[in-house]
């Protein structure tokens, strides 16, 4: 019974630690190109819900084709971003990327919470209240199909880092931004892309989720604060390491729940990543913060 | 202009402006009283305590350089802490507060500590990770905070000679006279060190930290003492503010006081002392004028926070900075 | 000229510095003696910076090391460093560009950080005394350096010149044991580069020790006592002025590209 409870325990924190990996390897990506904190992150990822929700109540899509046009949609609101404020950041302007983000975070969570109201809200689809059960264990079919997701938005993402021009670039650029002229795209491309795919992700997370949980306007405030510890705990830019990160973290923070009280859970992400900071400051997967 | 000299001028005319702006803010500071109107008292002392905790986010911020969000964590722990040690342990709220500010402002040193091994990113982070964690702890920590309900019922700070009540922190207008007491001592203590010998070594390791070290500056001791104290400001504040809501529960860490703190900060101009207590004042008060809908006017708000970080890349301070530059160099090469 | 006093005041043995696996210091050992005026050259990526770096506390050497002032040093930080009487400057002149130039070179006396913070904070008499003199102390250093007429100035309206000359005098604060500097010429003009040298001089006459990095041959050439050559990494002589000058190591390595450096560098100016 107990190693039942246990294999339960993993397989609900592998679920959630992929849904964290999906907000850190956008805040990543974004830090490793463009070294911009983004403050807004959670709330783009509550933008991904609410453009779920508006699919499916509104326009009255079927579910993969909502998640694929909210996910669309918050990506290409990430292209827009880029071109009208953050294309302004220059290098070293750590604290102004900063405050405009949080601002760009702010506009969204209120503007969401004027127009849809701050309660929250069901999103359900066709796959919603459907269990299976496999050996004991049992999974509702909607937290399958995130896992799935975030594992086709991973391996898609490890792809084009590896194998594309762009991919190239943007990893070039992380490392060393004199040698990433060389690669021939344009600097603002790169960034360009960058903060589009990482908001994408993010978009994609909550569009995945938002049939699991329920959407209101600052459900994205907790998601950072673990997205935050993972991507320090995985080494700030280290995209590989983030994944890692938020998948041990995920399976933590339930074994915590299941066996000890709620507010040690809440604390596990940041007690790992004080840990971290004074045992291996430069993360666990080591890449050297530049500031 | 073209009278003052290279050469003391600037040191003759460096106190006035200081003073200058200490008549602005008592101006400022004696509206609310005068009015008489218990609602404008209690925006007054709102804005009281938003004035103590801006300057301290601008004594690590604007003059350390460090961005740090901790201090809405630091101002709900402090209100946490005085919370519980009136309720629980019977302790006065004038000592209580008191104890608030110390706990957050040794806990600073903790938090601190591993926030700045790294880079100044690092710190940004921990230090929202670290209020973000206070708000979830405030909420699930049953056993301490007495989870979403919070702890109400909190006396109001007094003061009895026998049976002859001397000063009510109930009515409006004391509990004002309250705070204007503490945040003239808490502003005044700050204002001493960022002008003390202690505050131009933490204008330098902020200017340039290689150099600083290379000057045998222990950076990280000024930079813990810097979040350190502001901590402890911060802590004191909540904990004197919630005896006049009369409830502590996980609300005080809202986001909207960690928005309004930014902005407070950004366009007072971080790094400028008075500036930001006059933004202090005059932002705790506009909300109040604009009576539109509360998310629309954040909306502003943070479409106000983008365009101050386009339009001013260092601030208004800087702009103030830049300013002052542009005059010297009139004056040094006409 | 080399003192002939026995302890050297900075002794360097087997200093080696890799970064990703490249040497960039190899093995240095040298020494500078009290009162002497010992120069670094080496052409571009010797490793001169580095190795300054490794006994400044900036950069960790692998191994090899650093005794100054009779103790043992290494691997500490920058800090622990200046505050047992080394200091230096840096390649791209760095200094508080916010603040007077007064106080630019005020906060670099570590004599007034032995106050309490309470006391600094306070302002006691006693601090603010010595606040003085430490104002009265700038002033001379400034008036050293001839840019006194900018004692209350912004530092930040300074020409690059003026900011060497300020990067200078806050080395001067409460006369260090050992002066670093580091390309103090590269970028200022001929009247800044006399002053200087005339700078240099003086104070060395008054027993002021000195390791110079520098480009600028002539200049290595007239004030030091030993001149220190390194190339990729590794030291590849050392003597006295006449004897580097007229080896052909030196030339080979060194002097044969120096007019490549000197067209570098007059681009800059």
């Amino acid at each position: 019974m107990t190693g039942l409870f246990i294999s339960q325990l993993v397989l609900n924190g592998v679920v959630i630690g992929l849904t964290y990996a999906l907000i850190a390897v956008g805040l990543s990506l974004i830090f490793g190109v463009m070294e911009i904190v983004n403050f807004a992150h959670g709330q783009v990822y509550m933008l991904g819900a609410t453009a779920m929700l508006t699919c499916v109540t509104v326009l009255g899509l079927d579910y993969f084709p909502a998640v694929l046009l909210a996910t669309l949609v918050v990506a290409l609101f990430g292209l827009l971003l880029y071109a009208t404020v953050l294309r302004h950041l220059k290098q070293g302007e750590f604290e102004r990327g900063i405050i405009l983000t949080i601002g760009i975070g702010m506009v969204l969570q209120n503007g969401v919470t004027y127009l849809y109201g701050a309660q929250p809200r069901v999103v359900d689809t066709e796959f919603s209240f459907i269990y299976l059960s496999m050996g004991g264990l049992r999974i509702d079919l909607m937290r399958l199909l995130t896992i799935g997701l975030s594992a086709v938005a991973m391996g898609g993402l490890y792809l084009l880092l590896q194998h594309s021009r762009i991919g190239k670039a943007m990893r070039a650029f992380a490392q060393n931004r004199e040698a990433a002229f060389m690669v021939g795209i344009r600097p603002a491309v790169i960034a360009g892309t960058a903060v589009s795919l990482g908001l994408g992700l993010a978009g994609l997370a909550g569009a995945s989720l938002a049939p699991v949980f329920t959407v209101h306007p600052s459900m994205g405030i907790p998601i950072l604060f673990k997205a935050f510890a993972i991507v320090i705990i995985g080494g700030l830019g280290h995209i590989p390491g983030a994944v890692l990160a938020a998948v041990l973290i995920g399976v933590t923070e339930s074994l915590v729940g299941g066996f000890g009280p709620v507010a040690l859970q809440d604390a596990v992400a940041f007690l790992a990543m004080i840990a971290i900071l004074m045992a291996r400051p430069e993360g666990l997967f080591g890449k050297g913060v530049r500031v | 202009m073209m009278t003052r000299t290279l050469n003391g001028g600037r040191a003759a005319g460096f106190h006035s402006p200081d003073l200058r702006w200490l008549l602005c803010v008592t101006i400022l500071a004696a509206v609310p009283a005068l009015s008489g109107s218990s609602y404008v008292l209690n925006v007054g002392s709102l804005a009281l305590a938003f004035a103590v905790l801006a300057t301290s986010l601008n004594l690590v911020f604007g003059f350390t350089g460090l961005l740090s969000f901790a201090q809405i964590g630091f101002w709900g722990v402090g209100a946490y802490v005085a919370a519980i040690a009136t309720s629980d342990y019977g302790v006065s709220p004038w000592l209580a507060f008191m104890v608030g500010g110390a706990f957050t402002g040794i806990l600073a040193i903790l938090v601190g500590i591993p926030a700045l091994r790294v880079s100044r990113a690092s710190f940004v982070i921990v230090t929202l990770s670290f209020t973000l964690l206070a708000t979830l702890l405030s909420r699930s920590w049953i056993d301490v905070t007495r989870g979403p309900l919070g702890i109400p019922g909190l006396p109001a700070p007094s003061i009895k000679f026998g049976d002859h009540v001397l000063l009510d922190g109930h009515d409006p207008l004391a509990f004002y006279c309250i705070m204007l007491g503490f945040a003239a001592l808490a502003l005044g203590v700050m204002f001493a060190l960022v002008r003390s010998p202690i505050g131009r070594i933490l204008l330098a390791t902020n200017q340039n930290e290689a150099l600083a070290r290379s000057q045998g500056i222990n950076v990280t001791h000024y930079q813990l003492l810097a979040f350190s104290v502001a901590a402890a400001f911060s802590g004191m504040t909540g904990g004197l503010y919630i005896f006049h809501l009369g409830i502590v529960d996980p609300s005080i860490f809202d986001t909207y006081y960690s928005e309004m703190l930014l902005i407070i900060v950004i366009l007072g101009g971080a790094g400028n002392f008075w500036t930001v207590v006059v933004a202090a004042f005059v932002l705790t008060a506009v909300p109040e004028l604009l009576r539109f809908d509360p998310e629309l006017r954040l909306v502003m708000f943070g479409a106000v926070l983008v365009g101050a970080a386009l339009v001013l890349p260092g601030g208004f301070g800087g702009y103030l900075r830049d300013a002052n530059l542009k005059r010297w160099r009139k004056e040094v090469r006409p | 000229m080399t003192n002939e006093s026995p302890h050297p005041i900075l002794k360097i043995s087997g200093l080696t510095k890799t970064f990703a696996g490249v040497t960039a210091v190899d093995d240095v050992s040298f020494d500078v003696r009290p009162g002497s005026i010992v120069g670094l050259i080496g052409p571009n990526g010797s490793g001169k910076s580095t190795t300054i770096d490794c006994l400044t506390g900036f950069a960790r050497p692998d191994s090899g090391r650093v005794r100054f002032d009779g103790r043992d040093v290494t691997g500490w930080r920058p800090e622990q460093l200046a505050a047992s009487g080394m200091v230096r400057t840096f390649q791209n002149v760095r200094i508080y560009e916010g603040m007077s130039v007064t106080d630019n070179l005020v906060v670099a006396a570590r004599s007034l950080r032995r106050f309490t913070w309470a006391e600094q904070v306070l302002k006691l008499p006693r601090v603010m005394q010595h606040e003085a003199e430490l104002r009265d102390e700038a002033l001379s250093h400034l008036r050293l350096v001839g840019i006194e007429k900018y004692a209350d100035a912004p530092a930040g309206i300074l020409s690059y010149g003026q900011r060497k000359l300020v990067a200078f005098a806050m080395c001067l604060m409460g006369r260090p044991r050992l002066i670093i500097l580091d390309e103090p010429l590269a970028g200022v003009n001929p009247t800044v580069i006399r002053r200087i040298s005339e700078l240099i001089d003086t104070l060395n006459a008054e027993g002021q020790t000195f390791l110079l990095i520098e480009h600028n041959v002539d200049f290595i050439m007239r004030h030091c006592g030993k001149v220190i050559v390194l190339e990729q990494g590794r030291l590849l002589t050392e003597g006295p002025p006449a004897v580097i000058r007229s080896d052909p190591r030196v030339l080979e390595a060194y002097l044969g590209n120096y007019a490549e450096y000197a067209e570098e560098e007059t681009l800059h100016v």
